[in-house]
């Protein structure tokens, strides 16, 4: 069910919500997620919530290996995670987002970007994941 | 040599253009400039200012100096510096740069330099000029934090980018879709607690799995198109635009280079002109009041020329070490700045040669849209063909290059 998107792929999609389940199997071991957002000088705060429950907030900048769960506890719920990256004056106007996913059967990784066009602009991304076993 | 000359002329046309790119109207003013600190012009021995301040990168800029003559001829100096590591896979947040973690990656510059002038105090002469190539690497030991100032900017910056995610899921709980997703999402859960799920059930668990990321990608196209007339995002835009780095406390740089000489202005024969290395460190002040720094230098000239009746004569090995300071007064918040620096400099292991100073006053103003006005006034070191202190007079108009960007009404 996972799937790993190409650089290419992401920047003819443009998008910036995405939806994709993520395999897991009935074990113990660590589901962890990170974030790399934006360019180099942006700002960025993420967010993420797990079935309605806030469980990241008011994160700045890169994310990195966040335990959310075990695969076992995880299985049939939704992540749905956030981020707000903003372009500043004099930094690369391109905005992007680098979304990994490991520990369960295979890693997973999401890549999305968006050319901001004013100075200052910002883009917000959101992806949601679902757990499953099937 | 000319190749050398072309390319840095023709860098510079290739930035030139974007100046003259169509006026935007724009609410808010962006000026970016920083005075370039370039180790490659130090190591020439043509920079402004022998202690430079300490100053965040851009992932490149180029330098152009020596504009005189009435700012009619081309310029004879150019210089462009390179932070590679803000140029590679590894990306650094904007608070990323407020902490010591990453600071030698992040203040890692390399530079190049090119001039074609003559010996100190005889830099106008046409017979003496030689064309001399500079390369020099620059790092922060120790970079000072992120100012009060800048910090409460940054924080500004911050909640207005929760407040984005926020109204972000405010307009996705509102959108007439958000009934219907809700819907298939609990199915697909449902679905998941099943151990194992039928060719009927697998072909609805896709279909869900397909219907799910459309609706999702849907409400962000939509919510994409209504961003811009969100509060949060103005908010955003508005400390984005208003947000500069400025550092205060001790800092500690090191700096290092070498220059070539090309004697006679080509490319098959040319020797080590200088090298040398040195540490500038300080209390920056954060573009308030007083910024004290200092410099400790050495450098090594394998070959120096002497005047002699017969023209230019080759001298031996002569190593120098450099001690001065420099107090810089930010009479306008970074829009005028005062400066003035000494230097001593001792000969070391030679009696040829006298041990010599510097002093040098300056003064630099903003004017704004990427443009600053230079000036400098005072004594040089002793060349050694001139003795007696070479005079230290040049107005530079440092002017930055890059493409002009609209600023959203």
């Amino acid at each position: 069910m996972s799937k790993k998107t190409s650089v290419k792929a992401a920047f003819e999609q443009s998008r910036s919500s995405h939806f994709d389940p993520y395999k897991i199997n009935n074990s113990d071991k660590d589901i962890q997620v990170k974030v790399i957002p934006g360019d180099t000088g942006q700002s960025s705060v993420t967010e993420a919530w797990l079935e309605d429950k806030a469980i990241l907030k008011n994160h700045a900048g890169p994310l990195d290996w966040l335990t959310i769960g075990s695969n076992q506890s995880l299985r049939g719920k939704y992540l749905e995670l956030y981020t707000a990256v903003t372009d500043l004056p004099g930094q690369p106007d391109k905005t992007s987002f680098d979304f990994r996913i490991r520990g369960g059967v295979s890693p997973y990784k999401y890549y999305a970007e968006k050319t901001v066009t004013t100075q200052g602009a910002s883009v917000l991304y959101k992806i949601s994941i679902f757990f499953t076993i099937h | 040599m000319k190749i050398i000359q072309v390319f840095f002329i023709g860098l510079s046309f290739y930035c030139l253009p974007a100046i003259g790119q169509v006026t935007v109207d724009t609410t808010i003013r962006l000026d970016l400039l920083k005075s370039p600190a370039s180790p490659a012009f130090n190591i020439l021995g043509i920079a402004q200012s022998d202690i430079e301040r300490p100053a965040d990168l851009t992932a490149f800029a180029l330098s152009i100096q020596n504009a005189t003559n009435n700012f009619t001829s081309i310029p004879e100096s150019y210089a462009f510096q390179i932070a590679p590591f803000l140029m590679g896979r590894k990306k650094y947040s904007l608070n990323q740069f407020d902490n010591n973690q990453h600071t030698f990656k992040q203040s890692f510059q390399f530079s190049a330099g090119y001039t074609h002038i003559g010996p100190k105090g005889k830099e106008d002469v046409d017979s003496l000029k030689t064309t001399k190539l500079g390369l020099g690497i620059k790092f922060s030991l120790i970079r000072p934090h992120w100012t009060a100032d800048t910090r409460n900017k940054y924080t500004v910056l911050r909640q207005a980018q929760v407040q984005l995610i926020a109204e972000r899921r405010a307009y996705e709980e509102k959108h007439p879709q958000y009934s219907l997703l809700k819907e298939k999402k609990q199915r697909l859960q449902l679905l998941e607690m099943k151990d194992s799920l039928n060719e009927v059930q697998l072909k609805e668990f896709n279909q869900l799995i397909r219907d799910i990321r459309e609706m999702e990608e849907l409400i962000g196209e939509e919510y994409d198109d209504v961003l811009p007339d969100g509060a949060a995002f103005a908010a955003a835009r508005k400390a984005a635009t208003v947000f500069k780095t400025e550092r205060s406390g001790f800092f500690l740089d090191f700096s290092g280079g070498m220059a070539l000489d090309f004697p006679d202005n080509r490319f098959n024969n040319s020797n080590v002109y200088r090298a040398g290395m040195w540490l500038t460190g300080g209390n920056e002040n954060g573009n308030k009041g007083i910024s004290s720094l200092f410099i400790l230098r050495y450098l090594y000239n394998p070959t120096t020329l002497f005047a002699a009746p017969s023209g230019l004569l080759k001298g031996g090995k002569l190593s120098t070490f450099d001690m001065g300071g420099r107090f810089l007064l930010d009479v306008s918040r970074e829009k005028f700045v005062l400066s003035a620096e000494a230097l001593y400099r001792s000969i070391l292991g030679s009696s040829t040669v006298d041990p010599s100073w510097r002093f040098v006053m300056n003064a630099e103003y903003d004017l704004g849209s990427n443009r600053k006005l230079t000036f400098a006034f005072g004594r040089d070191f002793d060349g050694t063909i001139s003795k007696g202190g070479n005079l230290v007079a040049m107005i530079n108009l440092i002017a930055g290059f890059g493409g002009d960007r609209k600023i959203a009404d």
